[in-house]
């Protein structure tokens, strides 16, 4: 299934040693048939036949980017802008709205959502893991909503943790460094009697602010994270998996997240305070190697206690999913799913939502349907869903992959997909003016906002002329329509207060479109050496209908047009690892409206790590970061962002 | 904020740390993908499986295991061949684009891309001494004599002694203990 085609992706280049092979070849049936392999020829396959620009992280290539956190595991992948704003904020964007909401991203963990309907985004500072466990991260860029439903508009991110049959044993590891100041983990794993695998682990990482001259606020962030996972077999068809999290958190912010000009936002320490967890259940029975069902649920809790605001929500999300063959052409997956949330969102200084509480649903169900006809793959599909948002929405998406020959790829693809409103848009009420002044310039919320659209019309080439040479090229034009801008709303007066209401709301006053490539080259020279290298490019053109005229060029001018990164990695034997990567940005432009000095210059920077394996039980890494300059800022405004600076840190692993 | 005296105090723990612990040995390895294990099925089936003489040429021709269609294996079986023999017969490794090219060998390894043509493939190949294997189902139940079915990342035989039977080839016991049997008769 394209779900789970996508989600097997590989694990690329696992170059095992001939004394591998050798040991391989000299066992009885018995023990290969006991062997776990890692399934990288089917998902190597997916990989390669995508009808979509799908790029994979995998554990080796993130434990090598020497990355800490998610956003800075995403670096590398291209097509993806990530710039770090503070600590702890990040904007991860695929195809342009560069952003530190993210909002047109979905990012899925383990298939949990981790987007949040408050301000449509996701809080990066509450996506941590042991990056150890992790097994991949998958990026799709461009609309998976035929699949993934509403808010899958540029990009969807699969987070994908590793089986505990994988991590058996103990497993600690200690960081200190300039920047990641310190952090711990420990994880044991095992098999019960009863053949049910397990692990558990805590975490905890104290991470030092930016550097930011012009403000005094500190941005320093740390959080302890326990979680656990089970993985079981229950019989051959059968599979079940249990896992959750729980963790707090705090973090500084350099600015209130909420500010309005001419009015004092919150004082003192703006610390933001984080908690939450969750637990999430899978049943997974497979039929055969094309028929499958899968049922799963999860509950989410987050907590997050800022100086604006006060937010809770909780998620319960139930979904079903089957895969099968009819008339031997046709792979049918088909799904349906309910999620309900509900927020409470207690206003702060400035900040109010209204009402404070709010419960909603949303359903959703999808087909789709892949058919092969030689060396051409057909994919239709379409969501449909209904949410309290924006009611009734479809997204379709019709998918074609031509593989004239083996090492050739050709596929094309077109989509529609929305952005649904969020409680912000529909609920937010917000004095602009002095509250208690006469008329008052109020924000309020939209009832009649409705969903961004997109219509994506994409292209691609896939060239593998060498088993170790691959490319990888992307294309696409998005068209969207009804985008956000803030607009006037109609004067009105406020019975209970006796005051000129002057509304200011989202309106879904402008259109655009944005064009762009995308390509990466991947390439292994010699066995224990990989390179790869990627370039985007990406023009966007928004254009407003209504008084928000500047919004266009905020938008337009916080998307860098030029990206472009190059990794190697380099093996020295079997203990030495020699790894760097150089990336590119080009700058972000300093748009009219906004505090002089928010552009950021373009920069270039290089990572560099040396890993050494002591023994079976240590590993040893130093790692510096940012290395080209003393400091820089990545994204942001001026008042807000705070600098990178150069950094090293040594991290020991232990495992037995 | 961290000035550059700081980092320089990290470096110095850091040659610390490495200049104390030295050790030879290895990480551990990461696990085999799936075609490396389905290679050394291969490679292992050949000792486990009696084919009729009139299987070989000479008696030094080589020992063949073919690949048919869309070759998942790559230098991988190469490899696993490389220098060695069976019974004096040199292992080799040939690979077909489509039926028409199939020359003599002891084993065919039939590729997914072939999937749509099976039944057609294992028709011809009844009858010579030739052990199929896949790693796939055909449709109706048509299959190959001997199948590697991967269930939850651990590969397992499925085998068909009566097919096995009708090219002419004898299985081991030690190689139809783990297996799944399938056809009529049982083993």
């Amino acid at each position: 299934m394209v779900i789970c085609a996508l989600t097997t992706l590989p694990c690329l280049a696992n170059n095992a040693a001939p004394d591998a092979l050798d040991a391989l070849k000299s066992m009885s049936f018995e023990e290969l048939m006991n062997v776990e392999v890692t399934s990288v020829s089917r998902t190597e396959e997916a990989l390669r036949d995508a009808a979509a620009a799908v790029a994979v992280v995998t554990r080796d290539t993130i434990r090598r980017s020497g990355a800490t956190t998610i956003p800075d595991a995403l670096r590398l992948v291209p097509g993806l802008h990530v710039g770090a704003q503070t600590s702890s904020t990040w904007a991860v964007s695929a195809r342009g709205f560069s952003n530190v909401n993210s909002e047109k991203l979905l990012v899925l963990s383990d298939t949990r959502s981790i987007y949040t309907p408050l301000v449509s985004g996701v809080f990066w500072d509450l996506q941590d893991y042991l990056l150890e466990d992790l097994e991949r991260i998958e990026v799709i860029r461009g609309p998976g909503a035929a699949l993934w439903g509403s808010n899958a508009v540029n990009g969807v991110i699969n987070i994908t943790t590793r089986s505990a049959r994988d991590t058996h044993g103990f497993y600690a590891q200690g960081s200190v460094g300039s920047f990641d100041r310190a952090s711990v983990a420990l994880r044991y794993g095992a098999e019960t009697d009863g053949g049910v695998h397990y692990r558990i682990f805590g975490k905890y990482f104290d991470r030092d602010e930016t550097d930011h001259p012009s403000v005094t606020e500190d941005d320093a962030w740390h959080l302890a994270h326990l979680g656990f996972r089970t993985d079981w077999d229950g019989n051959s068809r059968d599979s079940f998996t249990v896992q959750g999290d729980a963790y707090t958190g705090t973090e500084g912010q350099l600015v209130p997240a909420i500010t309005v000009i001419g009015r004092p936002g919150p004082t003192g320490p703006l610390e933001s305070d984080m908690s939450g967890g969750n637990l999430l259940a899978r049943w997974r029975r497979t039929y055969d190697e094309s028929s499958d069902l899968q049922l799963r649920a999860y509950y989410d809790y987050t907590d997050r206690d800022d100086p604006s605001f006060k937010d809770t929500l909780h998620t319960f999300d139930l979904d079903f999913q089957r895969r099968f063959t009819a008339l031997s052409r046709h792979e049918i997956l088909w799904g349906a799913a309910y999620r309900v949330t509900q927020n409470r969102n207690e206003p702060g200084v400035i900040w109010a939502l209204e009402p404070e509480d709010s419960t909603d649903q949303l359903f959703s169900g999808f087909i789709q349907d892949q058919i092969r006809f030689s060396n051409v793959r057909l994919t239709l599909g379409t969501k449909l869903e209904h949410n309290d948002f924006s009611g009734f929405e479809v997204q379709p998406s019709v998918r074609v992959a031509w593989l004239p020959r083996d090492e050739h790829t050709l596929w094309s693809a077109v989509s529609r997909a929305v952005r649904v409103p969020t409680r912000f848009e529909r609920d937010v009420r917000i004095d602009a003016s002095d509250p208690a002044g006469n008329p008052v310039i109020r924000l309020v919320g939209n009832e009649d906002f409705e969903s961004e659209e997109l219509i994506a019309y994409e292209a691609g080439y896939r060239w593998q002329p060498l088993d170790t040479l691959s490319l990888d090229l992307a294309l696409f034009y998005n068209d969207y329509d009804k985008l956000a801008a803030v607009e006037l709303g109609t004067p009105f007066l406020d019975p209970d207060t006796g005051q000129t209401v002057i509304p200011v709301e989202s309106q879904n006053m402008m259109h655009g479109h944005t064009a762009g490539a995308e390509l990466q080259v991947e390439w292994q020279p010699v066995e224990g050496w990989r390179l790869s290298a990627n370039y985007s490019y990406i023009d966007m053109d928004l254009t407003p209908e209504g008084l928000d005229i500047n919004r266009n060029e905020r938008l337009e001018g916080s998307t860098p047009r030029n990206l472009a990164g190059l990794r190697s990695l380099l093996s020295l034997g079997q203990r030495f690892e020699l790894d760097a990567q150089l990336r590119y940005q080009s700058r972000i432009l300093t748009t009219p409206l906004t505090l002089a000095g928010e552009g950021v210059d373009a920069y270039t920077e290089l990572d560099l790590r040396v890993g050494w394996r002591a023994s079976d039980q240590w590993m040893f890494s130093l790692m510096g970061q940012n290395l080209l300059h003393d400091e820089h800022p990545e994204f942001g405004p001026l008042d807000s962002r705070g600098n990178l600076e150069r950094a090293v840190y040594l991290k020991a692993e232990w495992r037995l | 904020m961290a000035p550059l005296t700081r980092i320089r105090r990290w470096l110095a723990v850091a040659a610390a740390c490495l200049a104390a612990l030295s050790a030879p040995a290895a990480w551990p390895a990461p696990p085999p993908t799936e075609y490396q294990v389905k290679a050394a099925y291969l490679f292992n089936f050949g000792r486990f499986v009696e084919w009729p003489a009139a299987a070989y040429g000479s008696p030094a021709a080589p020992f063949v295991i073919g690949i048919l269609g869309e070759d998942p294996f790559g230098a991988l079986i190469d490899e696993v061949v490389r220098g060695e023999s069976l019974n004096g017969h040199p292992l080799a490794v040939k690979r077909f684009g489509k039926l028409e090219e199939v020359t003599a060998c002891n084993i065919l390894f039939i590729a997914r891309s072939e999937a749509p043509r099976l039944e057609q493939l294992l028709q011809s190949m009844r009858g010579r001494p030739v052990l199929t294997v896949t790693d796939f189902d055909g449709a109706e139940g048509r299959a190959a004599i001997i199948v590697l079915i991967n269930e939850n990342n651990r590969i397992r035989m499925r085998i068909n002694v009566p097919e096995a039977r009708a090219n002419d080839l004898v299985i081991s016991s030690k190689l139809l203990r783990p297996a799944e049997l399938v056809g009529n008769e049982k083993g």
